[in-house]
């Protein structure tokens, strides 16, 4: 009797070891699947990752995207260059010479805005006559106006100036892409910035922000271009901005105004 | 006896380790779904895999109209080999829409319909099936439909309880069911058929996705997604967060920097001007002598009062005033913030203390104020405008080379199923197209094509328009279309374009990088006598017919197959049994070695019984028995001990 126990005995041990095998077997290609599948995940990671990278560059108004800076199709464009060139007020009673001259490059670079570079572009061009003048309608939210800005940063027309300038120095869109946009434009940005850092400094009535960040960037940018007009016009018109009594808002133009002329007195920029 | 038990276990034992590998006779195959990807969904697959994520099963339309849907059936690895090979195989696909408050015959409108694929016989060798066609809508979401129609994705909004704005309703899901049958059997006339089902349901990130790509807007990726929080106005428990809280703590911070420069100048102008002898100031700085410092408070977050911040799609175009107009709104990105002014210059003017913005009037104190602190804070685009009180938004877009967010080509479409041999279509992500190249010459009559680089004659406009790429999966001018679009690529599962991520495994296949499970390397099994396949691994995508050594020489001293293994093993004993049920008592000998059978002897008992005196347990049934006080006598095969003779009060006891 007690014989037939044992070799029953064995026989569910053989089960057990059997059982705890095809369970152990089991869980191994489970890990192994887990592991390829890991794998794969790895690789799309990497893959998209690489995806990111090359979509560095620009996109098109349909949305198409190119790599790299866009394309400047000066050379070929047929577009229309005409706009309407900045009203530049030289100040009467001028003795020195060089002030003179400063000046008159200022409203030389307003009345020959192509040849500081740009691109004329149709699209802009539409873009402006819908944004310019300003107009608040009914979408008060300014989103619409913000999509056309966002829009128009981008190709590179100079006679965008006018909007940028506008629209950031009358408080309607402000923010850093107008400054960026300012800034991008550059030299023929000037003329219709100058006269938003000119007194009287009245935060109600036009801002000086945008200016004061825009005319120190590309001053530095294109020192030549803008050859007398840093030190005679710019400079001394911030610093007398940064001079004059302020409040609330005012406050951070003016600090603007002091990195700007910080910049440009640097002579680590004086290249 | 006892080796007839061991048996049994050891056979019970051997069917349960080895009868789903070995098992004798056709057995249905076992079928699963390799690869599948349903119009912006993953290519994903296979259904076995382990722990697959829901949004593998998740997806999103191509476009507002179509579904581009390419399912693989195969075979799952390790196949008995006696299992069936299908001989026919159909596939029935059906979508379907959920959205409370429509009538069945409303939701049979907005659902889409894919084409049918007939039953097919399956040729000669293959053994993956396949399925691809464009789910169609004839119905659109867009605002062709109106704002009526519209709303249909949340019926319930008007509703009070939905009115804080935070409570998600949700809007539609599509599913789509695909059931593969698979036909098998011997007989033409009697097949039998297998069926497996595959179910594809939007997760909320796809919900969402599918509002952005029926109003034709850039499309978020399924994992920008994140939990709703109290920036969430859209309609959904998820929302894309671009860092709200932050720019909103941001934004405060430079408010009360303000709010406290506002308060020492005012302070002190009003006091000069009331002409009190005195000028009264607050901290931090005054500017004045003879100053009295007072306590400015800071505004707090709860002052500081989110009107709206992420914004769903739907939700942005159709139920908030006017924002329908502009459909690329950063508020649906996660990336803006409206805020009602405040107070910040602190002198009390205007409505409730605030100069507001009115009508047209773009500017007021409190307002610029507001919109100031915002680009201090790195507002990108900021504005102030009138609403029930003055409202400043602001957003944090970040990339200034480019409209944000991108503009999709609305219009695309899905290209025909028969070019693409594999599915991948209409990508969430702007993709790369190649250099821009610039004409030397003009033609005579020259227009500028649509993309605004070429000058070209005007007949050869339309190849300048933006338009899908050959691949079917980019988009762009189609003058600026590279090579990797359009050439395709013979890879191991078919043919698929340059632009589409692929690579070459270790197998040496090339092929999309998202069918690498099918290229993953495999391990050969021991065999059911625990031999190693002579190859030792392969790779999934390889014919692999296992190598196992198939010459045994025995110790029998027979050299034989190992499918002849099993008539040359060594048996532990003889299984066969004579005419009383008893077994051959031979034992160790080899299967293909014949023997004589030899049964136990058996004996008579006093009553007849034919028993085996070596089983003691039938030698003690059928055993004499005598009394040791009275000799009577007596066997248990009748009855039990008798009672004794001698000892009347005792029955008998046999002697030992």
């Amino acid at each position: 009797m007690k014989k037939q126990i044992y070799w029953g005995l064995a026989a569910l041990i053989l089960l057990i070891i059997g059982g705890v095998f095809l369970f152990v077997k089991n869980q191994a290609e489970i890990r192994q699947l887990e592991r390829e599948v890991a794998e794969a995940d790895k690789l799309l990671q990497q893959h998209n990752a690489q995806q990111m990278q090359k979509e560095k560059g620009h996109f098109h108004d349909d949305g198409t995207f190119h790599e790299g800076a866009p394309t400047d199709p000066i050379q070929t464009d047929t577009h229309s260059r005409e706009y309407q060139p900045a009203p530049v007020q030289i100040p009467e009673g001028i003795t020195d010479p060089e002030v003179l001259a400063a000046w008159e490059r200022v409203d030389y670079i307003a009345n020959n805005i192509w040849e500081f570079g740009g691109v004329p572009s149709p699209r802009a061009e539409e873009l402006i006559a819908e944004l310019y003048p300003p107009t608040l309608s009914d979408d008060s939210h300014g989103e619409g106006e913000m999509d056309m800005l966002s829009e128009l940063a981008q190709y590179g027309d100079p006679r965008a100036a006018v909007v940028f300038a506008t629209y950031a120095g009358e408080g309607i869109v402000t923010g850093k892409g107008m400054n960026r946009a300012l800034v991008e434009i550059g030299v023929p940005a000037v003329p219709y910035l100058i006269p938003y850092i000119e007194p009287p400094y009245d935060f109600s009535v036009k801002e000086p922000m945008a200016a004061a960040y825009a005319l120190g960037h590309i001053g530095v940018q294109h020192r030549e271009e803008l050859a007398g007009v840093i030190e005679h016009i710019i400079i001394p018109k911030l610093e007398v901005f940064i001079n004059a009594p302020a409040e609330g808002p005012m406050m951070l133009a003016k600090m603007y105004a002091a990195k700007s002329v910080e910049m440009l007195k640097n002579k680590e920029n004086l290249k | 006896m006892k080796i007839r038990t061991f048996c049994l276990y050891v056979c019970l034992f051997l069917f349960c380790a080895f009868s789903f590998g070995s098992g004798s006779g056709g057995i249905a195959p076992t079928l699963i779904f390799t690869s599948w990807k349903a119009g912006r969904g993953l290519q994903a697959g296979p259904s076995n895999a382990p722990n697959i994520p829901k949004k593998w099963y998740s997806f999103a339309t191509n476009n507002e109209t179509q579904c581009k849907l390419d399912v693989s059936v195969g075979y799952a690895m390790n196949q008995p080999a006696n299992a069936y090979k299908l001989t026919s195989y159909e596939f029935k696909v059906t979508a379907s829409i959920s959205l409370p408050g429509l009538s069945e015959e409303e939701l049979k409108k907005h659902t889409f319909t894919f084409p049918e694929q007939p039953k097919q016989q399956v040729a000669a060798g293959s053994t993956s099936f396949s399925y691809s066609g464009i789910g169609a809508l004839t119905e659109h979401w867009h605002p062709t439909g109106g704002e009526t129609e519209q709303r249909k994705y949340c019926p319930n909004y008007t509703e009070a309880k939905y009115k804080p704005k935070k409570t998600p309703i949700n809007g539609r899901s599509l599913s789509i069911n695909i059931k593969f049958i698979g036909y098998y059997g011997t007989d033409p006339n009697n097949q039998q058929k297998e069926e497996i089902l595959l179910q594809l349901s939007q997760e909320t990130p796809d919900r969402i996705r599918q509002e952005h790509i029926d109003q034709g807007i850039y499309v978020p990726s399924y994992d920008s997604f994140v939990a709703g929080d109290e920036y969430n106005h859209g309609h959904y428990d998820m929302m894309l967060n671009g860092g709200l809280a932050g720019y909103r703590r941001a934004w405060l911070d430079k408010v009360n920097e303000l709010h406290r420069q506002c308060n020492e100048s005012h302070n002190c102008e009003h006091n000069k001007e009331h002409g009190n002898g005195q000028t009264v100031c607050k901290p931090p700085i005054c500017p004045v002598e003879g100053c009295e410092h007072a306590d400015i408070t800071d505004f707090t977050l709860d002052d500081f009062s989110v009107t709206s911040a992420y914004r769903s799609a739907h939700h942005n175009r159709y139920h908030v005033k006017n924002s329908g107009k502009h459909p690329h709104g950063l508020h649906q990105y996660g990336y803006a913030l409206d805020i009602i002014t405040l107070d910040v210059d602190g002198d009390g003017e205007g409505p409730n203390g605030i100069e507001q913005v009115k009508g047209n009037q773009a500017k007021s104190a409190d307002g610029d104020a507001m919109r100031v602190a915002a680009e201090a804070a790195g507002g990108y685009f900021v504005r102030s405008w009138e609403s029930y009180s003055t409202i400043t938004h602001a957003d944090w877009r970040d990339d200034y080379h480019s409209p944000w967010p991108p503009r999709n080509n609305s219009s695309q479409k899905v290209s025909s199923s028969s070019s693409l041999e594999t599915s991948t279509l209409a990508t969430n992500e702007p993709t790369s197209t190649p250099s821009e190249t610039t004409p030397t010459t003009a033609p005579q009559n020259a227009i500028t094509g649509a993309c605004g680089v070429h000058t070209i004659a005007a007949s050869d406009a339309s190849s300048h328009e933006s338009g899908t790429y050959a691949c079917g999966v980019h988009s762009g001018y189609l003058c600026q279309a590279s090579s990797d679009h359009g050439t395709t690529i013979s890879g191991w599962g078919g043919s698929f374009y340059e632009c589409q991520p692929h690579q070459t495994f270790a197998c040496g296949h090339t092929d999309l990088t998202a069918n690498s499970y099918t290229h993953r390397s495999e391990t050969c099994p021991f065999d059911s006598y625990a031999q190693a396949c002579s190859s030792g691994s392969y790779y999934a995508c390889q014919s692999h017919t296992h190598d196992y050594p198939n010459r045994i020489d025995g110790a029998c001293g027979h050299t034989y197959t190992v499918g002849q293994r099993s008539s040359h093993e060594l048996q532990a004993s003889c299984s066969e049994t004579n005419a009383n049920g008893d077994s051959c008592t031979v034992t160790s000998f080899y299967a293909c070695q014949t023997h004589t059978h030899v049964y136990p002897v058996r004996a008579t008992c006093a009553n007849g019984h034919s028993y085996d005196p070596d089983i003691s347990t039938e030698n003690n049934r059928h055993r004499t028995r005598t009394c040791r006080w009275c000799s009577q006598t007596w066997q248990k095969c009748v009855s039990g001990a008798p009672q004794c003779l001698v000892k009347t009060k005792r029955n008998c006891w046999a002697i030992e």
